[in-house]
């Protein structure tokens, strides 16, 4: 069994697997309207033109990216016609149901499929909301030949800017497997061998099952579960900290002066001055000074940055100091 | 099970200790005189930040007191030891 997946794309750089650049000879782009049939105008401009095909896997997939790009100011293109061909042979092996994504805004069009036994049928394609984005169609053909064309023609009436393009990526079925296929086994043992292998796996069961259990009801006798002993520990953590009320009161203040010393910001430098108040009269209002504004804010930087080098340096000193000060007393101590 | 069993007996015990003990909070006056104090700390560090190094301060810091408390230890530790005569250690 396998199952058939397929994911209309543009941008086909998500696609892992191996690619080859295929060259169509009698690949074509014919890009105009009856007054400029095939040539590129100068306000138009093939910006990119990809093809890829790969056959080496099997796997029929084929992908064509045609990206255009419009001269700046230029709003309006009147009629694009874009074929895929291959000499008049199959374009794929086994033409099953395609999807296509147009990228464009106000795109209306048709796609024609032509068959090797010269029917073409024509899907409508239409995305007149005005919004770039891509629209997904799903194209399956009523033709039981072999596509040999696909033609992609319609109008496109964008009023876009520069850089905008219309894209069109082809997709065909990817085929993965899914499930693999697993041998039947030889059904023809006969009857003893199948009844030794049903006691070989009966005892080996039981046995199992017997082990786990002694296993697990040893361990349970033993190890505590760790969801127990860790409410257990919250437990009577909680309520040391709620009896203690007194005494641990100075253990709380330290971690919590610790933990906002080791906070300290030089940009938190703020002097604050309080309020003096005379009789309900606010004689000075509290006034904040800020040392890290002023010198920083004043060109005075620099001495900051010496003070804490030279601060730094003392530092290290002091600390390979105390280290050399203690080792002395240890080795002094034995 | 034994051990959940015993844990359980000493948790309790604690429990019942420590619901005894129960000593009382301290007074809010004092709580706000002490948030007072530590605001002025910090505020404090926050200005000597400004001339100090203060990640390099408080790594060394941090660093010294952890050699002074492993000091203490290991004398500490010594001194339990040389009180046990079979262990003969000098």
């Amino acid at each position: 069994m396998g199952t058939y997946i397929y994911e209309p794309y543009y941008v086909p750089d998500d696609y892992i697997g191996t690619w080859e650049i295929f060259d169509f000879p009698e690949l074509y782009i014919d890009a105009g309207n009856s007054d400029m049939p095939v040539e590129i105008q100068e306000h138009m401009s093939v910006s990119k033109m990809e093809y890829s095909f790969n056959y080496p896997d099997g796997s029929d997939l084929i992908r064509g990216n045609f990206d255009f790009g419009i001269g700046y100011g230029y709003n309006h293109i009147s009629y694009g016609i874009f074929t895929i061909e291959n000499s008049g042979q199959p374009l794929f092996e086994n033409f099953g149901t395609m999807y296509l994504s147009v990228w464009f805004a106000g795109y209306s069009g048709t796609v024609s499929a032509t068959y090797s036994n010269g029917v073409t049928e024509h899907f409508p394609l239409s995305n007149d909301n005005g919004v770039n984005g891509t629209d997904n169609y799903m194209i399956i053909p009523n033709n039981t030949g072999q596509l040999t064309k696909i033609q992609l023609s319609g109008t496109v009436c964008p009023d876009v800017g520069y850089g905008t393009y219309l894209g069109v990526s082809f997709k065909k079925y990817a085929y993965i497997l899914d499930e693999q296929t697993v041998p039947e086994e030889n059904h023809s043992k006969n009857i003893f061998e199948l009844l030794k292998n049903f006691i070989d796996n009966f005892s080996d069961t039981i046995g199992r099952a017997l082990k786990n259990a002694v296993t697990s009801a040893f361990q349970s006798l033993f190890v505590p579960d760790e969801e127990y002993l860790k409410s257990r520990t919250e437990l009577l953590k909680t309520q040391f900290w709620d009896s203690m009320g007194l005494l641990a009161y100075p253990v709380a203040f330290l971690q919590s002066l610790m933990d906002d010393l080791a906070d300290c910001n030089p940009t938190n430098a703020v002097f604050t001055f309080p309020c003096i108040e005379w009789e309900g009269v606010v004689v000075i209002p509290e006034t904040d000074f800020d040392l890290y504004s002023f010198f920083y804010g004043n060109g005075f930087g620099f001495l900051i940055d010496a003070c804490r080098f030279f601060t730094s340096v003392v530092l290290v000193g002091a600390f390979l100091s105390f280290c050399q000060d203690t080792l002395r007393r240890i080795l002094d101590d034995n | 099970m034994i051990i959940e069993g015993l844990f359980d007996i000493f948790s309790g015990l604690a429990m019942w200790v420590l619901e005894l003990l129960n000593l009382p909070d301290v007074p809010p006056e004092i709580v706000n005189i002490m948030n007072e104090v530590k605001v002025y700390l910090v505020q404090g560090g926050n200005v000597v930040s400004l001339f100090v190094n203060w990640p390099l301060f408080l790594l060394l810091g941090v660093t010294s007191i952890g050699i002074i408390i492993a000091r203490e230890l290991y004398l500490l530790l010594m001194w339990i030891l040389n009180k046990i005569p079979f262990i003969d250690i000098d």
